[in-house]
């Protein structure tokens, strides 16, 4: 009787110390500073502490053109990126799940292959091709298809490539799995009934494959709208970012507190579309 | 005459150095139930792909009802496919997925929905239209899919295992209910299995398949009672294969009298066999008689001596291994429960085996 006890006892305790480490780092590492952010967007004005919150910061950021602008480009690269990287994924992950070679492991590593590439050494490599020397424009003068190289550097359009091809791995994975989780005898099925290739496609494959396509956008798009480096890299003061955006107001303009309000929205918009995701994913799962 | 519905002529699917289907002939006549019998690997499933379409064969030719269609894509070929999994979509209701076939040849909503409800109807599902897949029991999806194939009037159904995934009650029970709609409809069929209770209970013809020929293809009594082959005999019910030499004809029984390792045996033959030559009897365990006395000498019956060696209940019968005196063992079934009558190891009797219930078949070479 009591061994029992005792034994249920030491069980739970080791539960309790499994689920507390990790809490008590992410109270200390993510909800503190987290909270921290949220009161320094509201305490700190013109970069002086008040006693009082403000809703001043909010005010400036969402309030004036350039700041407006700042928020809807990342926006803008956050459903650039979500989308281009669906839509250069959903072929190759179709192919890579249905393709039977033998090479199919090596297929699958070689489309991962830009995770392993630092992300510095990857935007650099997009930079050295996109540059006003460098090897698109050599090419565009070579085969006389412009007269002068072109100015691609800095441009929204480069952040959004650059970010799209980091985290094309990302529209692969999720859209393999569900590509994966899918009958394939259904497509035969369709055809069978006399859907064409395409309307077998659009009837079948895409409606069962879109959890794995909200999945990749998700991802994507909270990924690229918080990216720094690549913004940095491959845009310049006209093209900011909310990312670099909330850099250089931390340590170039030294004002913490719109550096806060500006982390703050930039959390609320990931939020609102992972809710938003969830909530129509979830739907849809309750419908299949 | 109208050309038969299916007409496959020197079909072949190669992958790479293995030939999956090497070479097949067979005719299905208007409302014909034809089924590919054999073990997994044998070419049944492909040669089923090949009709739907789903796989392009590397050789031959695909009729149907007298037109080539082996260069159209599965969605021109106008037939019924139901799948071992049902293979239904998912993410629409029964109703959407019956009016599936009929929405992609554009027929409209008013005619939709009356072939719709008369498919429904036709499987006593008309009540669940509105469910989805997930939310019916096996036998249910399967009268879907059933439903779904048939809704567009197909020239012919495909069904490709479409019981395996059913249990034994069920089975039965689904295997009863598509004979019953299939001759109902008069519908050409080809039924893809490797269970041979079913391809006896259902067929008109049974096309038995081994390493991507037809070994044999004939009505379910001739394919049990005349097996062609070694291959045929073992696969289809049970049988003992005595190996011997051909002695001659036996009197004027029509019989061929064999000279087996334990004792002289009769069989009966298409064509008699040169004496001489080596030959396989087959005996099916239920078509021997037993007896504890030594029965009256009889033409054309041979009659061996042998020991009970083991007793199997399997309900309706026993199934008894006979040790013959030549050291041979033999399957009989009887209908005695084990430890009454003859079912009891260790008894001796006398097996007597018919010679018109032996088939003969050429040795192995």
């Amino acid at each position: 009787m009591t061994v029992i006890e005792k034994g249920a006892l030491s069980g739970g305790s080791r539960t309790w110390l499994l689920v507390g480490l990790p809490t008590l780092f992410l109270l200390l590492f993510f909800v503190a500073p987290t909270l921290y952010l949220f009161s320094a967007s509201v305490m700190i004005s013109d970069g002086m502490p008040l006693d009082r919150p403000t809703p001043e910061n909010y005010q400036i950021l969402l309030g004036r053109s350039f700041y407006q602008w700042v928020i809807l480009r990342s926006f803008g690269v956050g459903i650039g990126v979500g989308l281009a990287v669906v839509l250069l994924s959903y072929p190759v992950a179709y192919f890579l799940v249905r393709t039977t070679s033998r090479w199919k492991g090596l297929l699958i590593a070689v489309t991962l292959s830009p995770l392993l590439a630092s992300v510095i050494v990857r935007t650099y490599g997009w930079y050295v091709i996109l540059n006003q020397e460098g090897a698109l424009n050599g090419l565009l003068v070579w085969a006389r298809l412009v007269e002068q190289p072109l100015r691609l550097l800095p441009s929204t359009a480069a952040i959004i490539v650059g970010l799209s091809h980091a985290l094309l791995p990302y529209g692969v994975l999720s859209i393999m799995s569900s590509l994966n989780g899918m009958n394939p005898a259904l497509e035969r099925a369709a055809m069978s009934l006399g859907a064409t290739r395409t309307g077998t496609f659009l009837r079948v494959t895409l409606p069962l494959t879109l959890p794995g396509i909200m999945g990749g956008f998700i991802l994507a798009f909270s990924l690229a709208i918080s990216a720094y480096a690549t913004p940095a890299i491959l845009g310049g003061p006209a093209t900011e970012t909310m990312a670099t955006s909330i850099r250089n107001f931390m340590v170039a303009i030294l004002d913490w507190g719109l550096g806060s309000a500006m982390g703050v929205i930039l959390l609320a918009s990931s939020l609102l579309l992972l809710l938003l995701g969830s909530v129509l994913g979830g739907r849809k799962r309750t419908a299949a | 005459m109208s050309d038969p519905a299916l007409r496959l002529a020197g079909l072949e699917r190669r992958y790479g150095a293995h030939l999956a289907v090497a070479g097949i002939d067979l005719e299905v006549a208007q409302g014909e139930f034809v089924t590919l019998l054999g073990p997994s690997g044998c070419g049944k499933t492909t040669t089923l792909n090949m009709i739907a379409g789903f796989v392009l064969p590397t050789a031959g030719s695909i009729l149907l009802g007298g037109q080539h269609v082996e260069n159209l894509p599965p969605f021109k070929r106008n037939l019924g496919v139901v799948f071992q999994d049902y293979a239904l979509f998912p993410h629409m209701t029964v109703a959407e997925n019956v009016a599936f076939g009929l929405t992609t040849r554009g027929i409209g909503k008013a005619e939709t929905a009356t072939r719709v409800k008369d498919a429904l109807d036709l499987v006593q599902l008309s009540a669940l239209g509105g469910r989805r897949p997930q939310q019916l029991s096996g036998g249910q999806r399967q009268r879907v899919a059933i439903a779904r194939a048939l809704v567009i009037r197909p020239k012919m159904l495909l069904l490709d295992e479409p019981l395996s995934n059913l249990d034994l009650k069920l089975r039965e029970e689904m295997r009863n209910e598509i004979s019953v709609l299939q001759r109902r409809l008069g519908i050409a069929t080809v039924f893809v299995t490797h269970d041979q209770g079913e391809a006896l209970a259902m067929s008109d013809r049974i096309a038995v398949m081994r390493a991507g020929r037809i070994e044999q293809c004939g009505t379910p009594s001739d394919i049990y009672l005349r097996p062609a082959t070694h291959f045929v005999a073992q696969f289809i019910g049970s049988a003992t294969l005595l190996q011997g030499t051909v002695r001659g004809p036996e009197g004027a029984t029509g019989l061929v009298a064999v000279e087996t390792p334990a004792g002289m045996i009769f069989g009966s033959a298409d064509r008699h066999p040169a004496p001489g030559s080596a030959a396989t009897l087959v005996v099916r365990p239920e078509r021997l008689r037993l007896s504890t006395t030594a029965p009256l000498p009889e033409a054309g019956v041979a009659t061996l001596a042998g020991t009970v060696e083991s007793a199997i209940y399997v309900g309706a019968r026993t199934q008894l291994l006979v040790r013959l005196a030549a050291g041979e063992a033999i399957g009989a079934e009887i209908m005695d429960p084990p430890g009454t009558g003859l079912a009891r190891p260790g008894i001796p009797l006398f097996v007597s085996l018919p010679g018109h219930e032996c088939r003969l078949l050429p040795a192995l070479p």
